[in-house]
């Protein structure tokens, strides 16, 4: 059966009840205006927390200095000395790398839900079908050959990540549909294509100098530290737009979900083209998220449960949600990374598994429901 | 001892540098590697004795049969005792990049070998700069450095070479501050500890040293130029005052450690501080180390690094 095609057999999840179906799906969907309710709250609060998030300095310059030198700048008033210092510090290290955070968790956030949509499998992430160890093979192969002494620099490694990443996905998904495989080998072929590029990430790893190898440690711990408003302003642009593209196929992502290939196809949803599509949008999320940032892994699993526990399970709530939980997450990692042993940094691919697992375990156990 | 294998460039510089290269049956890869093409004369280094000091090749380590190994402090050296012990090979810890360290350490490689008066005139070597430095820096006020490693935002703190090379140039390591630990490994280290770009800028370093990678090969260390239009365009180290006076320095490795690093510690106290150093060339120093003591032929300095760029 492909996964492009699929038929669920009788006696599969489509025909069990929906309470005892798997985790991912388990959820029914909940009252729009209580979803409204809970997504609109859940922004209020990121946006404090990108507020604290800024407050939190390694220089000792005040959110509130910064701002009035960002106001006096806006109001076309020339900064010198220690307002232009601060407004400098804020404007284009802090704010930038808080901006990158948000968008890079929310679109691994949002590739997390849609992955696991599409292939009715709980324990997918953006990385289970190779996307992270790809690009950090196609990172560690610039590096070694080295990026810099092309002229490319940074532009080579994120270039070399983001292609080596996208060729990877076509791969799956190519096979998927050649072989006409059902989503558990789909999942199965990410698994052998994540531990092929892992190898062929060791390998370059000895090949690497100890300077190179340092770069490729330092790359695959996951990373914000360097952020630019142009890093932000490409990982943002594609969430931007993913996101809306994704929101108007909700209804057919959760019939999908919940209801089986057929039953989709039988509401009029072309499931082939929706898994094709859908999953393309994930994968170059995912892909353009990581040629930035690096291996940031827990973000695309456990954003999508998080924010399925707290919303429910209607991808037209769901998606945004997940967005927002996937951005807070990863929003603060970073700001616990750079604040607990400032000024030096803890990567944030660490931290982040670190917050991301008591949370999430916090909020399974309390709800006993999703086990 | 008849025989060595010696794990970490800085420590297989001391053993030529004290007339026992011939003892010498095995060297690591990152001292073998390309960085170091051409440096090590016939020495054949097509057979190395591990990837690099904390990665060794048991086996061949075995087939060499040194009677010591000789590893950095930063190396697998507790492993090597294990797993060396049955063959009744020797583990020696000795840490060549450790600048405060240098005369011990030299002293000891003159015993190991019975090469007493060699190990004397490199220690000679290395003080004549050590006292120079401390005799022309007295009072003179310390001047902030930043020195980031070949990663990008990484910094050297206390326990590092680099942080002590800032110090005895007569700088002050503006991570200085920053107390890691002991020891390193190479996921997060007193070498290259990852810092806020934010505390950078805060702490507005009077000289910026950005490493370039590289060994003695002057090719390994990449394009200087992009890696300095690179450091020098980060968003607000244009108001950094090295960068005003034109005090960024992009540099190949291999000056900078020569000699336990008190070449480096020459550059350093040469560009913080030209006035008190004007008669002092650490070039001519540099070149003394390599053809002296390596019996190497150097290549064209100023292919190392690049200087003022801001």
């Amino acid at each position: 059966m492909s996964i492009l095609e699929q038929r669920r057999a009788p006696g599969t999840d489509d025909d069990v009840p929906e309470p005892e179906r798997a985790s991912t799906f388990s959820s029914r969907p909940r009252g729009g205006a209580a979803a409204l309710t809970k997504l609109g709250m859940s922004v209020v609060l990121l946006v404090i927390g990108v507020v604290g998030a800024a407050a939190v300095a390694a220089s000792g310059v005040s959110f509130t200095s910064a701002a009035r030198g960002m106001w006096a700048k806006a109001l076309g008033h020339e900064l010198v000395g220690d307002a232009l210092r601060a407004q400098t510090l804020v404007w284009e290290l802090r704010l930038p790398r808080i901006a990158l955070a948000i968008a890079a968790g929310a679109g691994l956030s949002v590739a997390g839900v849609v992955l696991q949509a599409l292939l009715r499998n709980p324990l997918v992430s953006p990385f289970t079908l190779g996307i992270s160890s790809a690009a950090s093979f196609g990172a560690s192969a610039a590096l070694v050959l080295d990026g810099w002494s092309f002229g490319g620099g940074q532009a080579a490694v994120v270039g070399c990540a983001f292609a080596v990443a996208i060729g990877c996905a076509t791969l799956v998904f190519g096979l998927a549909s050649f072989r006409r495989t059902s989503p558990e080998a789909l999942v199965l072929v990410g698994i052998a294509v994540t531990d092929l590029f892992a190898a062929l990430t060791a390998a370059m790893q000895y090949l690497a100098t100890d300077e190179q190898l340092a770069e490729i440690v330092r790359w695959t711990f996951g990373s914000v530290n360097g952020a630019k408003w142009g890093h932000a302003a490409v990982v943002g642009g594609v969430v931007a737009v993913s996101v809306p593209v994704l929101l108007w196929r909700a209804s057919a992502f959760n019939a999908v979900a919940f209801a089986g290939d057929d039953a989709a196809r039988s509401l009029g949803v072309n499931v082939t083209a929706l898994r094709i599509g859908g999953g393309l949008v994930a994968v170059a999320l995912a892909a353009t998220v990581v040629s930035f940032t690096g291996v940031i892994g827990f973000v695309g699993l456990v954003g999508p449960h998080i924010a399925r526990l707290i919303i429910g399970a209607d991808h037209r709530y769901l998606i945004p949600f997940s967005a927002v939980a996937g951005a807070a997450l990863l929003l603060a990692a970073d700001t616990i990374g750079r604040s607990l042993f400032s000024p030096a940094v803890i990567p944030v691919g660490i931290v982040v598994s670190l917050l991301g697992a008591p949370l999430f375990l916090n909020l399974v156990l309390a709800r006993r429901r999703f086990l | 001892m008849r025989s060595v294998a010696v794990f970490n460039a800085f420590n297989v510089e001391f053993a030529r540098a004290v007339g026992a290269f011939d003892s010498v049956v095995g060297i690591d890869e990152g001292a073998a590697g390309a960085n170091y093409k051409g440096y090590w004369g016939d020495f054949d280094t097509s057979r190395t004795v591990g990837k690099g000091q904390a990665d060794p090749n048991y086996e061949r380590l075995v087939a060499a049969n040194p009677e010591v190994v000789v590893f950095p402090r930063n190396g697998a050296w507790e492993e090597a005792v294990r797993k060396l012990e049955p063959f009744g090979i020797k583990v020696l810890v000795i840490t060549g990049w450790d600048l405060s360290r240098h005369v011990y350490n030299v002293s000891l490689y003159g015993v190991l070998f019975d090469r007493r008066a060699e190990a004397e005139k490199v220690n000679a070597f290395y003080t004549r700069y050590f006292d120079l430095l401390k005799t022309r820096l007295a009072g003179a006020p310390r001047k902030r450095v930043f020195l980031e490693n070949e990663t990008t935002f990484t910094a050297p703190v206390p326990g590092s070479g680099w942080h002590d090379m800032i110090e005895t140039g007569g700088g002050t390591n503006i991570f200085g501050d920053i107390v890691f630990g002991s020891l390193a490994n190479p996921k997060g280290s007193v070498h290259a500890l990852s810092v806020d770009p934010e505390a950078i800028l805060a702490r507005n370093p009077e000289l910026v040293i950005k490493l370039g990678g590289g060994g003695f090969d002057p090719a390994s260390s990449g394009n200087l130029r992009t890696k300095a239009s690179v450091v020098l365009a980060r968003p607000g180290w244009a108001g950094l005052d090295a960068v005003k006076a034109g005090n960024v320095v992009v540099s190949s490795s291999f000056p900078m450690n020569a000699c336990s690093k008190i070449i480096g510690a020459l550059y350093v106290a040469k560009w913080l501080h030209p006035d008190r150093m004007a008669d002092i060339d650490p070039d001519a120093a540099l070149r003394e180390w390599v053809q002296t003591f390596q019996r190497a032929t150097l290549p064209d300095v100023a292919s190392y690094r690049l200087v003022n760029q801001g």
